[in-house]
């Protein structure tokens, strides 16, 4: 298997050496993304305007959807993604051990902080995200909004959460409490004492929150973006003890059938222009040097509860059971 | 009287050599060969691949993915509440399909045939929205509660969705088409003068009802029974939508965690107690059935079914069918249609809130286009290949009493209990890298081939139905009349099994058609179905535009019945004009 | 030997049920043949097993001189090449086909000419009376008429035997009744052979030539329809065909030409030329309801019994006497008009002559 790993690493390594300036990559990208729709379509639209040599052949799915058919396309030894781009960076950790992953020096890497990428130019994160808490601004009153997860709770059981154990965002998440000292399990039995609801996935808890079943929620900064533009009666605040800071990486496939084409969307999207895109989009860029989107806090501003997902990999199965044995 | 599996004709005395050699020609042999060939490639090989995996770990061969799953006790929570949940919602979905199905076919109703239509349309409602629908109208804020609450002037609504009970009415009003399917075919089909007998005798209705019609019809029930039951113990979205807030667990919830993490061979596991479940429940619906002689409908007379007059009764029944149908299918309708117009998910009804956006969206999407189009093929193509390879299959359980062949039956039937990302799985697995054959997996193919896999129970259980209901002696008599086993089979069978194939075809048609846990996992760029953009755009947060494709292809649905009811009628009523004309030879 | 179907050593069984045992008979050219018995008695599983719908477990069957079944080679012709025309209790019309599709249908199978098929089913449905019915479905005729279209189809191809599976058994009395004397006619003049298959007596003793009368997969008695009515073989038989009384009773004297009994040591009753005396004392007298007179109370040699139940037939009265503890029926004329209460005499003129423990009893019956 490493050997395999190894020979596309060496053989890239060569044609990107040989390769004259002039030699432009053309073909065919296969792109697989759980960025949801609204956000992909136009990068790849704007990539194709700057490279119309290169076709984007994009496969969306959601975020669990798109993982087990990479893990099956893998078990049956044909993985047909050129650039892998989702929402759960321990399922990148996961394809880095088994070597499905190549690496790769993006000219962008200095601009991107070290907690953004692999040391190894495994990955790149495209994108961030937060999850923090939404509240129907109809239910609650401005002075009344929490701030921090312990005021959250007292919303009993007009506050909600997606299961951790349905949704890799709040699995994340539940590893950031647990690793946390001041929150961390008692937290989770306090909000079972109070009767904080427990659905199945994001759209559930969006739908209970806009439509008024819910008074507030763990959100997701983008989904939130996206209900308040459409007019439902939401917002969304970073909470004084933490959110949860998601980094959405993005990958080359080791047996990636256009590896040239896929390292030009790679720097595309980590570039300047890419990044710049995004933040029209309302996201924090993940490169240090463009200004985040207007009405949203610098990273520094915000505090992150830090994740541990090489802890979490090991750590797993023990905490959905323990989850699964609280709610 | 039973007659046995018999050697062809040996017309003169031959060497033993020749003589099996002259059986292996008999088409039945055959016919069973190129059944278990597409019945092996179409479900035996993917489950292979998929379950195989199961019993490894870490390269090695192991039971820890099943200790893992019996070792926890809410596994076993899970399982009994996955049975009595659907054993409930069958039993309600049975009661709701028999009624209507007898209401809409025999008894003097008006409008039958709108109502008809209505009853089959939840059916074509996309399984995801019927969950969240239900709750837009019956939740804590829902449409329906807020109404009662208006009207009663009452703080609580004497309901709570979020409970076993709801769990088991949203499976019942969606799963009920399977019975009325199957159970108004049979009833069509069945001889008046034996429930005339009854009432010669001076039986009331509702007492031949009971002794003559139901027993009468019970394969048909069971048929439809067993397919809502197995697709009640398989449905996903409903408890967790449901009942994972309440902390109510079944199978597929439990089996749903495996899978996010994902942990492909211990969700196969835990999906194999679910197929454990189904073969069980199948058995023993095969079971009750008892011999397939006893509920022959269609004899060799031949009838008109009688229409049951209800007299002072008909506007008191008339009123209570479309207060149902107005329950489960209008309402559930009416939610789906109005959140395609709202500009968010539970916003206010008002003008205000009312936007054509989200359908000019899915108008401009040419993918959703292409999904119509392809979901009307794939659908077209899947139901004619299940109808016709099922028909021969029941062929030779029925009424060739081709023993061998129960094993078609069965494995036929099996995956029919897997979650759809088990099956998407084993799909990947099959045929992204097969040994031999194409490579299916990355084209269109991938999905006919999964519709074929995910529905061929629907297949067997209708076409088997309505053989059992054919007389033997319909047969007998072209043979003595100097058919072979083949003619006969063209010349009588088929004809005859034809309401339970239509049956079978729209059974499919539609489901396929809205095809989307198997789809989402397998589907690539071109191939876009229905399910998938339906799927795909509430994942992005467009559950309004999600909504409103929904309600796009509802027409679709409608028409393709309403033609499908309208053929059947002129084939009819052709032959009644050539009676009443009495033409000339054709 | 001129048999038309000859049916020799035939053995069927259903698991461990033994359905036909050793069963043989032939029937000839222009023979109407009957299998005769009770429900179970493996009458139609004999009938199919001539049809070729059942295989045999043993014997040898021949339809038209030529051997259809053999155990011993084996050998067993499909139903579709035996040649036979066949009409089942259900009738087994189809009803996705046309009348003539459906009295077509034998010829078509064997790519007759449309012409020929043409004026072979118009001559077969205007034997039938069916004409102008051609393009009817089946779901637009009555039972009879039905029933016709069956007959028609089997009759279509000029089979070499027709089979009836208690083709009338569905039809209304009347219906019946004008049916069966119509089968009776097309078969005169058709001269079909036919093997026909009831369970009713009198369906059997009015149509046909000869009557094989089976129970529990035997043939009991083989013999035209008087024979099996006047001269049953069997306590079976007897009991089957028609109407019987049983009287227990003691031989007095047994001469050469009569046989002096005595029932109760009141009554004394004298049997001309018994077919066969048992060997004991006591014996069973068994005696079909018209072997008994009615005469006046007092008449010398009469029993003495009372009436009980007088039911009216049109043609005469049926009569239940009570003698003693058994109950006896007789059949009389319409000018005995006895009230029910009054007492009579009773003469016996006919009869049979059992072995006591010779199933006597109706639950002891069942062959």
């Amino acid at each position: 298997m490493k050997l395999k790993a190894l020979i596309p690493l060496t053989m890239a390594a060569a044609m990107a050496l040989a390769a004259p300036v002039s030699a432009q990559p053309k073909g065919t990208v296969s792109l697989y993304s759980s960025m949801v729709l609204r956000v992909i379509e136009p990068i790849v639209a704007e990539f194709h305007k700057r490279h119309p040599e290169i076709k984007i052949d994009l496969l969306y799915a959601g975020s669990v959807q798109l993982e087990q058919r990479i893990f099956a396309e893998l078990e049956a030894g044909d993985l047909r993604a050129d650039v892998m781009w989702t929402a759960n960076p321990a399922m990148f950790l996961n394809l880095k051990q088994r070597g499905a992953l190549m690496a790769y020096r993006s000219p962008h890497a200095s601009a991107i902080p070290e907690t953004m990428r692999d040391p190894d130019g495994m990955y790149y994160a495209g994108r961030i995200f937060h999850m923090g808490i939404a509240y129907n601004t109809r239910l609650v009153p401005k002075d009344k909004v929490p701030k921090t997860w312990n005021e959250f709770l007292e919303f009993g059981p007009r506050a909600a959460t997606a299961s951790p154990l349905h949704s890799g965002t709040n699995f994340n998440m539940l590893g950031a409490f647990v690793q946390n000292e001041k929150l961390g399990w008692q937290w989770f039995e306090k909000a079972r004492k109070s009767g904080m609801k427990v659905v199945r996935g994001t759209g559930d808890v969006t739908r209970g929150l806009t439509s008024g079943e819910f008074a507030v929620i763990k959100g997701i900064d983008y989904v939130m973006a996206a209900e308040a533009a459409k007019g439902a009666p939401v917002a969304f605040v970073f909470p004084t003890d933490g959110a949860l800071s998601l980094a959405s990486p993005m990958a080359i496939g080791a047996k990636a059938r256009n590896p040239e084409a896929a390292k030009v969307f790679l720097d595309f999207v980590l570039s300047r222009e890419g990044q710049q895109l995004l933040v029209s989009m309302h996201y924090l860029p993940v490169r240090g040097d463009i200004a985040p989107p207007p009405g949203m806090p610098s990273p520094s501003e915000i505090k992150v509860l830090p994740v541990d997902y090489e802890w979490m990999a090991k750590h797993g199965a023990e905490l959905r059971k323990r989850f699964a044995e609280l709610f | 009287m039973p007659h046995t599996a018999r050697p062809i004709a040996v017309p003169r005395t031959l060497d033993p050599l020749s003589a099996a050699l002259q059986r292996m020609l008999d088409h039945r042999h055959l016919m069973f060969v190129v059944l278990s060939f597409f019945v092996f490639i179409t479900i035996v090989y993917p489950l292979l691949q998929v379950s195989v995996r199961s019993f490894i770990v870490d390269g090695a061969a192991s039971l820890a993915n099943y200790e893992q799953v019996f070792g926890l006790r809410r596994n076993y929570v899970a399982i009994w509440n996955s049975i009595w949940v659907s054993v409930l919602a069958t039993v309600l979905a049975a009661a709701i399909g028999v009624v209507s199905a007898f209401l809409v076919q025999r008894t003097d109703i008006p409008a039958k045939n709108l109502f008809r239509a209505l009853l089959v349309l939840p059916f074509a409602i996309p399984p995801l929205f019927a969950a969240i629908g239900w709750v837009q109208l019956a939740g804590p804020v829902g449409l329906v509660s807020q109404a009662w609450r208006w009207l009663f002037a009452a703080g609580t609504v004497p309901w709570d969705v979020y409970t076993p009970w709801g769990i088991i009415f949203v499976l019942a009003v969606t799963k009920y088409p399977f019975v009325l399917i199957t159970v108004a075919g049979a009833l069509q089909r069945m001889d008046p003068s034996l429930e005339e007998a009854a009432r010669s005798a001076g039986v009331g209705t509702w007492r031949i009802m009971r002794d003559i019609t139901l027993p009468l019809v019970r394969p048909a029930i069971y048929g439809g029974a067993l397919l809502a039951f197995v697709s009640s113990i398989d449905n996903f979205g409903i408890p967790a939508v449901l009942g994972m807030r309440v902390h109510f667990y079944v199978l597929t919830t439990r089996i749903y965690e495996a899978l996010t993490v994902p942990n492909m061979p211990l969700a196969t596991a835990m999906s194999m107690l679910l197929v454990g479940l189904a073969l069980v429940s199948m058995v023993s619906f095969r079971y009750a059935e008892g011999g397939s002689d006893k509920y022959t409908v269609v004899s060799g007379k031949s009838v008109t079914p009688n229409v049951v007059r209800l007299g002072r009764w008909r506007a008191l029944v008339t009123a209570g069918l479309v207060i149902l149908v107005i329950v489960i299918v209008v309402l559930p309708l009416l939610a789906l249609t109005l959140t395609s117009f709202l500009r968010y998910w539970g916003a206010d009804l008002s003008w205000a809130n009312m936007t054509l956006e989200h359908y000019a969206a899915v108008l401009q999407t040419a993918a959703a286009r292409r999904g119509i189009v392809n979901s009307l093929l794939l659908g077209a193509a899947a139901a004619t290949i299940l109808v016709a390879a099922t028909a021969l299959i029941s062929y030779l359980t029925v009424k060739a009493k081709y023993r061998a062949a129960h094993w078609l039956d069965v494995a036929g039937i099996t995956p029919f209990a897997l979650p759809g990302s088990v099956i998407g799985v084993s799909m990947i697995l099959a045929w992204s890298n097969p040994p031999v054959g194409p490579t299916l997996y990355g084209t269109i193919w991938i999905l006919l081939v999964a519709y074929i896999m995910r529905y061929m129970a629907f297949g067997l259980q209708t076409t088997r139905a309505t053989l059992q209901q054919i007389h033997g002696s319909l047969e007998e008599a072209a043979m003595t009349a100097g058919a072979s086993r083949l003619r006969v089979l063209k010349d009588i069978t088929l004809p005859l099994l034809r309401p339970g194939m239509v049956a079978g075809w729209v059974l499919i048609f539609i489901s396929a058609f809205n095809e989307l846990t198997v789809s989402v996992l397998i589907w690539t760029s071109g191939s876009e179905t229905i399910g998938v953009w339906i799927f795909l755009m509430t994942d992005s947060g467009h559950t309004e535009r999600a909504a409103g494709l929904a309600v796009l292809t509802l027409p679709v649905i409608l028409v393709l019945y309403l033609l499908m009811q309208w053929l059947a009628r002129l084939e009819e009523r052709r032959a009644e004009r050539a009676g009443l004309t009495e033409g000339k030879e054709k | 030997m001129s048999a038309v179907v000859s049916v020799r050593g035939l053995v069927k069984r259903f698991g461990k049920v033994l359905a036909v045992d050793e069963v043989s008979f032939e029937i000839a050219e222009r023979e109407f043949f009957s299998l005769l018995g009770p429900s179970g008695c493996g009458k139609t599983t004999t009938l199919r097993c001539v049809a070729g719908l059942e295989t045999a477990d043993a014997g040898t069957i021949e339809i038209g001189g030529r051997v259809v079944y053999r155990t011993a080679e084996p050998l067993d012709v499909p139903p579709n090449e035996r040649g036979i025309g066949m009409v089942f209790q259900s009738y087994a019309v189809w009803p996705h086909m046309s009348v003539f599709d459906n009295v077509a249908y034998p010829l078509k199978v064997r790519r007759t000419p449309r012409t020929q098929i043409a004026a072979r089913v118009a001559h077969v449905l205007r034997i039938l009376g069916m004409e102008g019915l051609e393009q009817r479905r089946p779901s637009q005729l009555s039972g009879g008429q039905q029933q016709r279209v069956a007959l028609g189809r089997a009759l279509a191809l000029e089979p070499s035997v027709l089979l009836l599976d208690e083709p009338l058994s569905n039809l209304d009395a009347k219906l019946r009744e004008q049916m069966r004397a119509e089968l009776k006619l097309i078969q005169r003049e058709s001269g079909l052979p036919i093997l026909y298959v009831t369970h009713d007596q009198v369906e059997a003793l009015a149509m046909s030539d000869r009557i094989a009368v089976m129970c529990a997969g035997r043939v009991h008695q083989l013999a035209p329809p008087e024979a099996i009515y006047r001269r049953p073989a069997t306590a079976f038989v007897l009991d089957f065909i028609g109407g019987v009384n049983y009287l227990p009773c003691q031989i007095l004297s047994a001469g050469n030409d009569a046989v002096t009994l005595r029932w109760r040591g009141e009554g004394t009753i004298i049997l001309e030329r018994p077919s066969y005396v048992p060997d004991g004392r006591e014996v069973l007298l068994a005696m079909r309801p018209e072997d008994l007179r009615l005469v006046a109370p007092d008449s010398d040699g009469a029993l003495r019994g009372r009436v009980v139940l007088r039911s009216f037939y049109g043609a005469g009265f049926e009569y239940r006497i009570r003698l003693g503890e058994t109950e006896l029926r007789v059949a009389t004329g319409k000018d005995l008009d006895l009230r029910e209460g009054s007492a009579v005499g009773i003469v016996v003129a006919g009869g049979l002559l059992l072995d006591p423990d010779a199933p006597s009893r109706p639950e002891a019956r069942a062959c």
